[in-house]
Formats: structure tokens, sequence, C-alpha cells
């Protein structure tokens, strides 16, 4: 238990630093703002261990832009639920990562892109039996992230872009979990 | 200077990197991290049949990840290979919150949960009660079944053959079935009837009628929870059998019936809850209760041959039978409700008078076997009432358990089977000494019934 909560005081410190020298960094560098929004496809190993199940989570991205690479805090999410009228579960799943992204030649038009992020997931559920309803939020566990991508410029500020996606974590079934990813982007 | 500051900030931040990719990959989920309990969240009865979310304590659940126990084998989705049962390796999934409890983060988690606390104390009935079986049991959920009318929905089936319980999805608003803990003990008997009793018969009750397919097959059909709307979509498949025929006829729907009427009786003495069945499927709750009109007079043999030949001496279609025999099952039950109570001299039962009931009948289940063996090997229709003599038998081996207890309330339960057997002149209950006078409990004056009451029977 103490190693546990060891463990995530570090992690938690680890992105907290993280964030503030890429805010400190970007403003000596003078490097561009990003926003992005995502829709995306993963697909879980159903209970019966052999039916893939898609899950569509919207993600949120906000960082910056500096010569070399982007680096990036993005936000996850996807609700899913199941069972019958009178009982059944209202299952939410976030993910919070932090990004680091290298393209190929950002001048191109299109330009392939690739990167690792580090973070944490949670699942929190709703059990609903007919008028009483409980809800659960599970530990953040720690999670790691790759993705290969490409991204076009529609204009100069507004970019889209496709993404393949690998995710690993303790709780995923499968792990790693494989997922594919469109974003439209903005820098500023 | 710079450089050594430099290095105090990136080694701990490398550091922290490289421990996060690890427990990516290689590090425990919550279950297995050994904080927490053997605490799960999952819906819950007391015993008056209302459902709540409560924290269940399941000792026996020791691998949530692939919803495997020790007293259950759980198979998602199961399918048949070579004609063995199977399935790919199912994948539980659970949370654990603050306080330790472990929570299912999909709905088979959840069915898996249930049904593992269930069977941990039916395992517990079945030591109390006297039975040994072997465990784990193979317990299939959201199992793909199909019959002549399509998907199978809202319904549980014990397989002897494959010696599985499997739970096909449930679509209506009410509990779903594998989380009524009535439902799955009235399942889990017919394991233990079919092991003490029907497997012991082997193949003395085969019966083929001409070119129709195996009889026998006809009660060896899954349990129908709706009887009523089976019989009311009756189809119209007369068979003419032969006076052999019929007897084995007879004695293969009178063996259906107990079997389904123990097994109604098992759920209640379970759950606690004589209207078990209605928590997931209430429109079955008036026909089934167990705490409904007291049988006053139990069937006999010529009645419940009626209910199985009609009048032109065709029996009557299958699915007219089945709802037939669960309409005697449903009499079986509520004697042994009944019985529950007279066993202690009260007019309701309680859970002494319950476990009283349950020992003798297992007891009894060996001598009623060897019984109806021999009444099938001389061709002779068995006694709907023999089960009930075999009851008593063991009872009066039972000492009595409450100090004060009158005398003349310990033979309730013998004037009760006299009662109900009254109906049939050639019974051998006719013979049976009840010593002492009857101390009667008060009854609802009420006709004897028949299926005709309830459902018209068609020919």
């Amino acid at each position: 238990m103490i190693r546990i909560i060891y463990l995530r005081f570090f992690h938690t410190l680890f992105l907290f630093m993280m964030f503030c020298s890429v805010v400190g960094l970007s403003e000596k560098v003078r490097a561009s703002g990003i926003l992005a929004l995502g829709v995306n496809s993963v697909f879980e190993l159903a209970a019966d261990g052999r039916t893939m199940e898609q899950r569509q989570p919207l993600s949120l991205r906000g960082g910056y832009r500096f010569s070399y690479a982007d680096i990036f805090l993005e936000y996850t999410n996807f609700r899913v639920s199941q069972g019958t009228t009178a009982v059944y579960l209202s299952r939410e799943h976030q993910e919070a990562v932090i990004w680091m992204k290298r393209y190929v030649n950002s001048e191109w038009l299109f330009s392939p892109s690739f990167a690792i992020g580090l973070g944490a997931q949670n699942d929190r559920v709703d059990t609903v039996l007919r008028a009483q309803t409980s809800t659960d939020v599970g530990a953040w566990q720690p999670m790691t992230a790759a993705t290969v991508g490409l991204r076009a410029f529609i204009l100069d500020q507004f970019t889209v872009e496709l993404e393949a996606r690998v995710s690993a974590s303790s709780e995923n079934k499968p792990n790693p979990l494989y997922g594919l990813g469109l974003l439209m982007g903005f820098c500023f | 200077m710079k450089q050594s500051k430099q290095r105090i900030v990136l080694f701990p931040a490398v550091l922290s990197a490289l421990s996060i990719i690890f427990m990516s990959f290689f590090g425990c989920n919550q279950l297995n991290r050994g904080h927490g309990n053997n605490l799960f969240r999952i819906p819950w009865a007391d015993s008056s049949g209302h459902y709540s979310l409560q924290n269940i304590s399941i000792k026996t659940f020791d691998r949530p990840e692939s919803l495997q126990g020790r007293f259950v084998n759980i198979l998602v989705d199961p399918y048949l290979i070579n004609g063995h049962l199977d399935s790919a390796n199912p994948i539980g999934h659970f949370l654990q919150n603050d306080d330790g409890v472990k929570v299912p983060v999909d709905f088979a988690s959840l069915q898996a949960a249930a049904v593992h606390a269930h069977f941990e104390r039916l395992a517990e009935l079945n030591s109390e009660v006297g039975i040994q079986i072997h465990w784990p049991l193979r317990v299939g959920i959201q199992a793909n079944l199909n019959d002549r009318n399509g998907a199978l929905r809202n319904n549980a089936i014990y397989d002897g053959k494959l010696d599985a319980l499997l739970i096909v999805p449930y679509s209506e608003k009410n509990i779903p079935i594998a989380i009524n803990g009535g439902i799955l003990a009235h399942e889990h008997f017919h394991k233990i009837f079919q092991s003490l009793v029907l497997k012991q018969l082997g193949g003395q009750q085969r019966l083929q009628l001409g070119k129709q397919k195996d009889v026998n097959q006809l009660f060896a059909q899954p349990c129908d929870w709706r009887s009523h709307a089976v019989g009311e979509n009756a189809e119209g498949r007369a068979i003419r059998a032969t006076g052999e025929e019929q007897i084995r006829l007879y004695n293969s729907f009178l063996l259906r019936s107990m079997n389904e009427g123990l097994a109604d009786f098992w759920g209640w003495l379970y759950s606690g809850d004589a209207n078990f069945i209605s928590s997931s499927l209430p429109s079955e709750k008036d026909r089934r209760s167990l705490s409904g009109q007291k049988v006053l007079h139990m069937p006999g043999k010529s009645k419940i041959s009626s209910w199985i030949t009609g009048i032109d001496g065709k029996t009557l279609p299958e699915n007219q039978l089945i709802a037939n025999a669960y309409f005697v099952g449903t009499a079986y039950a509520r004697i042994f409700y009944e019985l529950s109570g007279a066993v202690i001299g009260e007019k309701e039962p309680n859970e002494q008078g319950k476990k009283i009931i349950a020992r003798a009948l297992i007891r009894a289940l060996p001598g009623f076997l060897k019984t109806i063996r021999s009444n099938i090997q001389e061709g002779a229709m068995i006694s709907p009432y023999t089960i009930l003599t075999m009851v008593l038998r063991e009872l009066s081996a039972v000492p009595n358990l409450k100090a004060d207890q009158k005398p003349e309330l310990s033979n309730l339960p013998c004037h009760l089977v006299k009662r109900v057997s009254a109906d049939d002149v050639d019974s051998e209950v006719s013979d049976l000494q009840c010593d002492k006078p009857e101390v009667k409990p008060e009854l609802k004056p009420s006709p004897t019934a028949s299926p005709t009451a309830q459902q018209e029977v068609k020919e």
C-alpha cells in the first residue's frame, strides 16, 4: 500500500514537473500554441474472450509546438452502458496523457509523425438497480502510448490528422490496446 | 553546477517515466494488488424478494480477472465442439473502489459475480442437507441457444448430458435470471435430481412412439418458465400410444413434474422467497408461487393420466403435456412448502422446518429410486405419492427438535400426506397409520384443482 502511494506521488510529481517545464520553455522559445479535437476508435476484448468491442473515445489536446516537436496534454473520454432495463452499468473511461510528437518534416503539406506518451487512466462505474444507483471510481493507473500518423494542412493554421495508436496499461483488455484517431487541429 | 542541477531534475524524471512504461506493461491490475477484501458489489435479495445493491462476500471467487472460482467455472457465450461445451477464456472486468470493494465494470462480470455468490451459498446448503457433488460446476452465461421458435430468451437450462447450467440472455424489465438466486437454486436441484435419480434410471425410460422423436425428450426439455404461455401456443401434434407406451409416457410425465416441483421447493428453500420466480417473471407469480392456494388433494394416477391422453386416446400435443407437467409440479412444491411448517407444528414454515424437509427429501431419494426402478421394470405406473411416503419415512427417523413440541403435532406431516392422497383409492397411503389424531391447521376451502381451471386443454 505504501509502495503504491509512493509510486503515485512520484508519477504525479513527474507529470507536474513536465507540465511546468513545457510552459516555461514555451515562453522562452516563443512556441506556438496548439489545440485539437478528435474522435477515435479503440477495440476492447469483450467478456467472452474472443469478440472485440468498439469504443469511440473523444479526445481534446492542448499544448505547444516547438521547432523540434509538439508537446501537449491530451484528455480522452468514452462512455459505454450494458445491461437490462432493471439492472445496468454505465462505465466512463478517462485518460490523461502527456505526449511528445515529432513530424518528419513539419513544412510539408502532408507530414508523417510519430509520438510517445505517458499518463494515466481510470474508470468510473454507475451501477443501477431500478431506482438505486451506486457510483464507484477506480484508482488512476499508469499508461503508456505511442502513435504513428499523417498530418495534412487545410489552411495555414488548421490541420487534420489521422493516427494509428497503441496504448498499454495493466487494466487494458487486451494489453496493449489498438486504435485509430481522426483529429482537427488549430495552431495559434 | 548547472550540469549537476540538470542531472538532479533529469534523473528522477527519466526514472519516473521508465517506471510508468514498466508498470503499463507488467504492472498488476487493481485486483491483484493484495489490497482489499472478498467483497463484490452486486444485486442481492432479502427473504421478501426485494433486491438492492449490496457488498457481498464471495470468498471462493478467487480469479475474478478470468471469472473463475472454486465452485463455478464460468463460460461466456459457450459453444459445442465435438459434443463438449467450451468457450474462449472469459475476461472479467472489475474496479476496486476506495473501500476495497470490487465493482463489476461490465454486465457479464456482474452476472458472473452473482452466480459465484449464489453457488458458494448453495454449496453450504448442500453440505447442510447431506449432498455431495463434484465442484466446480460449469455455468454458461449469455448462452445463445435456439429452439424451433428461434433464439431462447429469459430462460435457464440445466443440461444433463453436458452437465452444465446454461443461462440465456434476459430481455425483460425485471431481475435478470443470472442474478435470481432462487432460479439458480431451482436449476441446481435439477443437477441433484439428475445425478441421484434420472441418471441412475439410465435407458429404462427411453420411449419411442412410432416415427415420433424419443418422447423422453419431451421431458428433458429446458425449464419452461412460462408454462402457461406454452400451453396457449400448443401445437396440434397428437400421438396415439399403446398401453405400454402410455405407461412409460405417464412415468416420464410424473418424473418431470416431480423434478420441476421439487426444484421450485429448492428455490424457495435457498432464497426464502416463496415468489422467487416472479422477481424475474412476474407473469408466473400466481401460477408458481409456493405460498399460493394450498393443495387439498394431490391428483392420483388416473387423473394425471387424463392430463396426458385426450378423450380420443391420443396423447396431448407436446407443449400442452409440458404445461400440464408444470401444473402437477406446482402441486408438489406447495405440498413440500406446507410440510415445512407441519413438521415443526407451525402454520407457516421457518428455517428449521425447511431444512428438516430438505434433509429428509435427500435421504429419501435413494429409496425412491429403488421403488420407481422396480415400477418401471414391471411396467407399472409410478404412484404420485411415492415420494411423499418416502419423505415421511425419513421424517420419522428425525428426533424432536423442539423440547416443548406437543406430541400430537409431530404427526401433522403424516396427516397432510393422507389428506392430499385421499383422491386415489388405490393409493399405498391409505394403509398409512398416523398414530395421533390430527390437529388440523386452518385451510381455505377450495375445489380440487385441475389444469382445465387455468387453461384450455387443446386436443
